[in-house]
């Protein structure tokens, strides 16, 4: 059974503003995280998720901080620039889509450990362009392209590792 | 506090040596290829070249493909997408996993890669896309996009530690179309460049070595594995590119380059 470092009661206070930097959440005690648990305590706006659970950081600085967490999403076309929201949080991942993550459903990281109970960096970013690919081909007029304008990533805090991303917003264009 | 001009030297020291040794162990951005030659204006939109089988009641489709890291339009406010990927679809909803690289607010050369997944109920809103492992060195990965045609998919991803799950979707997300076809295919979004920006390039260049290959695809009619060789179809469905080349070795093997890029 996977687990969480910290409790699911803990108060948080959700701030809206950018840079909520480990706003909320004590480190207090192990608790388990069960089937069809849903503790997203901290706030990540538009990218709210539920099998993407983000509990209040521990009072520890992380090896990477948070300017380097925006560089690890370089690749997925953030550009490494600033982010909207950041949150130093214990992140639990799971892999069925929007539903909350149980033990036997966590996702694993490029080296298979599960993403649970992670110090890690979540970052939304905003304003953002990036294409993505056009769907099926057809024999008809090729799709308009779809752009991503809100993106959420998740940043390992220790290894710096980009974990894992997705699309929070997106509008078609040119 | 008095300076310590042998603290700081230590320091220094071990920020030259240890700092590049900690970079490779994350994983270094790598410089994508050089941009393509023989600029020219030309049509953007989004152009494929790999094949397709028409499959009726196809559940899951799975490929080898090898990862590459090519060379996308930077020409704010206008960005490229080269991609490669295996699909489940109807020809309106789809269902992709595969690599890809998006320009976005930042120079092409300098980073990788990226594993994605793509899933759209027919050609409605729901929509979406997610990200995963960034590919710093060029290797070959299953890609898999699996469903049992009642509103449930899982997409996989196989590396040298194994296979593993990405993400799944239950019926209650909405994505209850049902599949009829394979695509397995190189994708770009803009042709055209300028002296100072290329254009998108397909996975692939210079030739034999380094064309993107994507092998052993395969298809199923149900979620138990009884993976059957594809016979694909090769003709292009929409226009190609004029310089988006295509390879074929059999039925479920084939390669895709750009004709424009260097030593080619």
């Amino acid at each position: 059974m996977s687990k969480l470092l910290a409790t699911k009661t803990s108060t948080c206070i959700v701030l809206a503003a950018a840079f909520v930097s480990a706003a909320c959440g004590t480190l207090q005690e192990s608790s388990v995280l069960a089937p069809g648990d849903s503790v997203s305590q901290v706030s990540l706006e538009e990218c709210g998720r539920a099998d993407v659970v983000v509990v209040g950081a521990p009072a520890v600085s992380p090896t990477v901080s948070q300017l380097d967490a925006e560089k690890a999403t370089t690749s997925v076309g953030t550009g490494g620039k600033q982010a909207s929201v950041a949150v130093l949080g214990l992140v639990t991942i799971g892999t069925q889509a929007n539903e909350p993550p149980r033990a036997d459903s966590l996702f694993l990281d490029a080296d298979r450990r599960p993403v649970s109970g992670r110090l890690a960096w979540v970052l939304v970013h905003r304003d953002l362009r990036i294409p993505t690919s056009g769907g099926p081909e057809r024999a008809s007029a090729t799709p308009t392209p779809r752009y991503i304008t809100v993106l959420a990533s998740v940043v390992d805090a220790d290894s710096g590792r980009f974990l894992r991303g997705w699309s929070c917003k997106w509008e078609f264009g040119s | 506090m008095p300076h310590n001009n042998a603290g700081s030297s230590a320091r220094l020291l071990a920020v030259l040596v240890i700092a590049p040794l900690l970079l490779f162990a994350f994983g270094a951005p790598a410089a994508a290829e050089d941009a393509c030659n023989n600029l020219s204006l030309g049509f953007s939109g989004n152009r494929f070249r790999g094949g397709n089988q028409n499959i009726s009641t196809v559940a899951q489709v799975k490929a080898n493909i090898e990862s590459y890291n090519p060379y996308v339009t930077y020409y704010p406010p206008q960005y490229g997408d080269s991609s490669a990927w295996v699909m489940l679809t109807d020809q309106s909803g789809y269902a992709q996993a595969g690599y890809g690289k998006g320009a976005a607010n930042n120079p092409p050369t300098i980073y990788d890669s990226v594993v994605f997944t793509e899933i759209q109920d027919n050609d409605s809103p729901n929509w979406r896309r997610d990200y995963f492992d960034i590919l710093y060195a060029r290797n070959a990965f299953w890609f898999q996009t699996s469903t049992d045609r009642a509103g449930f998919w899982y997409f996989s991803f196989t590396d040298a530690n194994g296979p593993r799950i990405l993400t799944s979707f239950s019926a209650a997300q909405g994505y209850l179309w049902t599949p009829n076809m394979i695509q397995l295919k190189g994708e770009t979004l803009r042709y055209y460049g300028s002296d100072t920006n290329a254009g998108d390039q397909m996975v692939g260049d210079r030739g034999a070595s380094t064309k993107v290959h994507f092998r052993y695809v395969n298809y199923a009619f149900d979620l138990r594995d009884n993976w059957i060789p594809a016979s694909l179809d090769y003709t292009p469905i929409s226009t190609p590119r004029p310089q988006d080349n295509l390879y074929i070795y059999d039925g479920n093997t084939f390669a895709i380059w750009d004709g424009r890029c260097p030593n080619y």
